[in-house]
């Protein structure tokens, strides 16, 4: 008597290893991402409720600790040279806005002197950085 | 006589891991969607351009103009009188109904600090003032 082996070939792909091959590109592309920032002068801004979102994009930053140094681009510079920069993002993109990143205790005459050389260069869309008001008193 | 015949049966004693780059896959975009990156928040502020500081000087009553005086110790004034910052807005608001032409105008003190100069610009934009002018004291 013969009998008949009870054979049946799975013709399925394993794919048990898919999740750790996902996990990997994940992990991968985790690490090897640098977010482009900028350092900048360690302030404390002021707290506001009016502030609004602006595009990435539009935004020229400028640190002012209170010190009253001033930073562009991670590079300390004088008013007349950070200036020079917001003319020069300007010709880049016309819809560049400056943005103040001021300490609170900086005194008022340094980012005057700021302005007056923006206005010189009619680099005149500005914007005051804050962050979000929160329940701790504003001043 | 009957014959039994055992079947061969091989255990498998594997977890099914099909699902889990299913899995993977959906934390992967949950995350993605999730995920907001920090906006720059601020008061944006049209400066005067220097050029046209010729031809087109508006001049305005002086009836129109609320005064805003920041001094060096970091009080407010509003129009000579002394006023705490979180009550700007309420009188602004109210100099506003009497009159939708005013001007609000924030002079500030050489050392006064840029975080009360950022407070009252909130309360001023708040108080839904379109027209503002910034200058510094003694100028």
């Amino acid at each position: 008597m013969k009998f008949e082996r009870n054979v049946k070939t799975k013709a399925t792909v394993p794919t048990a290893s898919m999740g750790d091959i996902v996990f990997l590109l994940l992990i991968f592309f985790m690490v090897s991402t640098v977010f482009k920032t900028e350092d900048g002068l360690p302030v404390q801004l002021p707290r506001a409720e009016s502030g609004q979102e602006m595009k990435r994009e539009d935004v020229a930053n400028i640190y002012v600790d209170k010190a009253g140094r001033l930073s562009v681009n991670d590079k300390i510079v004088d008013e007349k040279t950070a200036a020079q920069l917001m003319v020069q993002a300007l010709e880049r993109n016309p819809m560049t806005i400056v943005a103040f990143q001021t300490d609170v205790e900086t005194d008022y005459e340094v980012m005057d002197k700021i302005m007056e050389e923006l206005k010189k260069v009619n680099a005149v869309r500005v914007s005051f950085n804050n962050k979000v008001e929160s329940a701790q008193p504003k001043y | 006589m009957a014959v039994k015949i055992k079947k061969l049966r091989r255990e498998q004693d594997e977890m099914n891991m099909s699902s889990i780059s299913d899995i993977v896959f959906l934390l992967l975009i949950y995350f993605m969607v999730v995920t907001v990156f920090q906006q720059d928040i601020g008061m944006p502020f049209i400066l005067p351009a220097a050029q046209d500081k010729q031809d087109t000087t508006v001049k305005i009553k002086e009836s129109n103009i609320a005064t805003l005086d920041i001094t060096a110790d970091d009080l407010v004034l509003l129009d000579d009188r002394p006023v705490h910052v979180n009550q700007i807005k309420k009188a602004l608001e109210k100099r506003l109904l009497e009159n939708p032409k005013l001007v609000v105008m924030v002079k500030n003190d050489p050392k006064s600090s840029y975080g009360m100069f950022a407070a009252v610009l909130d309360e001023v934009r708040l108080a839904k003032c379109r027209r503002v002018s910034i200058k510094m004291a003694g100028k």
